[in-house]
């Protein structure tokens, strides 16, 4: 199976941490390309076996402390991800990073998986509902931004899907 | 010439959330002790207030991810009470599962990804992974069976939805709980080579030091993590209704999070070894094994064996989590279940044995179903005194045996802070004013 499943993990009641559901309700505005899912994790990136249905790729949005203005939009790609070291800065127990390893060390059948992250650099992180001027600005760029890649990829594998049918169909006539 | 030694943890790593350990120390003399609740301040009692009764579960599950279950659960039982909903069996089993799904989710989580690395000398679980692969892979995969018992009940793996005031909007079907059955009865003898695991670890003594237990007393002669009275082991025990005879909140001026104490001004412990400690002589089947295993000559007033009867626990919600399924089984399918009920003003508490320890919820609404007030006691609040009095003690005897250095103080510190398997998220919810 291939696919993509994204998921937006944060908290929207804890100010910029709920950058991630953000995102995804921004993409949840759409009706999602075919292979597509998209999905609000909660809060904890552990579970995330629990929502992986065989998807080869594994889209994450979520708030990222990196010392940087807030607003900031970090992209990791898979290797440069799994290859960070643990930190004690996460908004979530485990970093990122750790937890990723952890869950592919854990589940073989996900070791083929390739992750990519959206990280938002937040102002706000208490107790409070709504996103600060700049998270929230990010959230849009960030959504217009997957959007586009997504659609890119579900044509992608359409016109692979198409390649396939042609093959399929001269080998019957 | 006064000498002045401080041991400054800023940001505690391998706990729940955002905390701090400063000690100072003053001539070999500890002077200062400080567990630093640092997370934002939460407002979620605040933000309930004027709330429809019916949206309190949304709002306080969010408190944090790992315990969201049990604020879930707890919150509606406050609810029901203060709406005179009475629990049916069915809904009784199925929050019970929930909250062994919890259980097992949570300890498997701090035991080893935040708690067992400093005793076998790793600083991380993957570094752990190392020499212990299979341990540290089946480890996960314990967590993620707690989580899939709290999405089949409440219909996600956090943050439930599917959990109602009276009851469920969907009830699992029998071929849904077969399958939760089997899968549950494998995890014992997983979690059982982890008790062997253990078993073989030597307990430090550093943290030794005379504790009062508290914990519900359970609904029946069983090792259970619902009751109606708070015990401790010093012989008190009131009716959860009257919780606030006994559990003393207070504030503290280096914290955004409340400080409990017992009436009597005693600091007090919650959590696994609490319940081991006032009802283990009840564990039974392999549960009672793993005590027995860990625990050779009984509780043993230690935090740092807090982590090892996590260990039983998680063995033990097993053995109920397949004995849950079981009743569920012996009963009729049925799509979905609530009970009927009209909204009147009134006012609830419940209190349940979550991973941590005792946690309350009380509500007060009024005839429009509107919350009028609202208080939340969580486990780790009410360990916060008595975690500072074992740092104190711990630090004072270190010093005292001499030969240890700032970085092995360190650690051993914040094994202790660890032990208690703190969640810091659920533990913030007061205003500073200044």
């Amino acid at each position: 199976m291939s696919g993509v499943l994204v998921l937006g993990f944060g908290n929207p009641l804890v100010g910029d941490d709920g950058a991630g559901p953000a995102v995804v309700r921004e993409l949840a505005d759409h009706c999602p390309p075919a292979g597509i899912r998209i999905e609000d994790g909660g809060t904890d990136v552990l579970t995330l076996p629990s929502w992986w249905q065989g998807e080869t790729e594994l889209w994450i949005i979520d708030a990222v402390r990196a010392g940087a203005q807030p607003g900031t939009i970090h992209r990791l790609d898979h290797d440069t991800i799994l290859s960070l070291p643990q930190t004690t800065a996460s908004l979530h127990h485990l970093s990122i990073p750790e937890c990723l390893r952890w869950i592919v060390h854990a589940f073989p059948e996900m070791r083929a998986v390739r992750f990519r992250l959206w990280g938002i650099e937040p102002a706000v992180i208490s107790a409070s509902s709504g996103l600060s001027e700049p998270v929230a600005e990010a959230v849009g760029q960030v959504a217009s931004e997957l959007w586009s890649a997504l659609s890119a990829s579900s044509a992608d594998r359409e016109g692979s899907s198409t390649a396939d049918d042609n093959d399929s169909s001269d080998r019957f006539s | 010439m006064t000498t002045t030694r401080t041991i400054s943890i800023p940001h505690l790593g391998r706990v729940e959330g955002h905390g701090g350990i400063f000690v100072k120390v003053v001539d070999q003399t500890v002077s200062e002790v400080n567990m630093d609740i640092h997370e934002g301040s939460r407002y979620y009692e605040a933000l309930l207030v004027g709330k429809h009764f019916l949206e309190v579960q949304g709002i306080i599950t969010r408190v944090c991810a790992i315990c969201s279950a049990n604020h879930t659960v707890t919150a509606l039982q406050a609810l029901e009470s203060a709406l005179g909903i009475p629990q049916s069996p069915r809904v009784h089993t199925l929050r019970g599962l929930m909250l062994q799904g919890a259980a097992i989710e949570s300890h498997a989580l701090h035991v080893f990804a935040l708690a067992l690395p400093d005793f076998l000398g790793f600083d991380s679980v993957m570094t752990m992974a190392a020499k212990y692969p299979d341990e540290v892979a089946a480890a996960l995969r314990l967590k993620q069976l707690g989580n899939k018992v709290q999405a089949l009940i409440g219909g996600r793996a956090v943050h439930p939805i599917n959990t109602l005031v009276g009851g469920f909007g969907k009830v699992p079907s029998h071929r849904d709980l077969e399958r939760l059955r089997g899968e549950l009865a494998a995890g014992i003898d997983v979690a059982m080579s982890f008790v062997r695991l253990a078993a073989t670890i030597p307990g430090p003594d550093f943290a030794a030091r005379p504790t009062v237990f508290v914990a519900l007393r359970p609904y029946d002669d069983r090792y259970r993590f619902r009751g109606n009275s708070i015990c401790t082991s010093t012989g008190e025990e009131v009716p959860v209704a009257s919780y606030r005879d006994i559990v003393r909140e207070f504030t503290v001026e280096h914290s955004h999070a409340k400080h409990s104490a017992l009436a009597s001004g005693s600091t007090y412990q919650v959590g696994s070894l609490a319940r081991l400690a006032l009802w283990g002589d009840r564990l039974e089947g392999r549960a009672r094994e793993a005590f027995q295993m860990l625990l050779p000559n009984g509780v043993v007033d230690n935090v740092l064996y807090n982590n090892w009867a996590q260990l039983v626990e998680i063995v033990f919600g097993l053995e109920a989590g397949v004995e849950a399924c079981d009743e569920l089984l012996g009963m009729d399918e049925v799509a979905r279940e609530q009970a009927e009920y009209t909204v009147r003003a009134g006012r609830g508490v419940s209190a349940t044995e979550v991973p941590r320890g005792t946690l309350f919820h009380e509500y007060e609404i009024d005839d429009d179903g509107l919350v009028l007030a609202a208080n939340v006691i969580t486990p780790t609040a009410q360990n916060l005194a008595n975690t500072e009095r074992d740092l104190r003690h711990a630090t004072e005897r270190l010093l005292a045996a001499g030969g240890v250095n700032d970085a092995q103080l360190r650690l051993n510190l914040e094994m202790i802070a660890r032990a208690y398997d703190p969640c810091i998220s659920c533990s913030v919810h007061v205003v500073r004013v200044n």
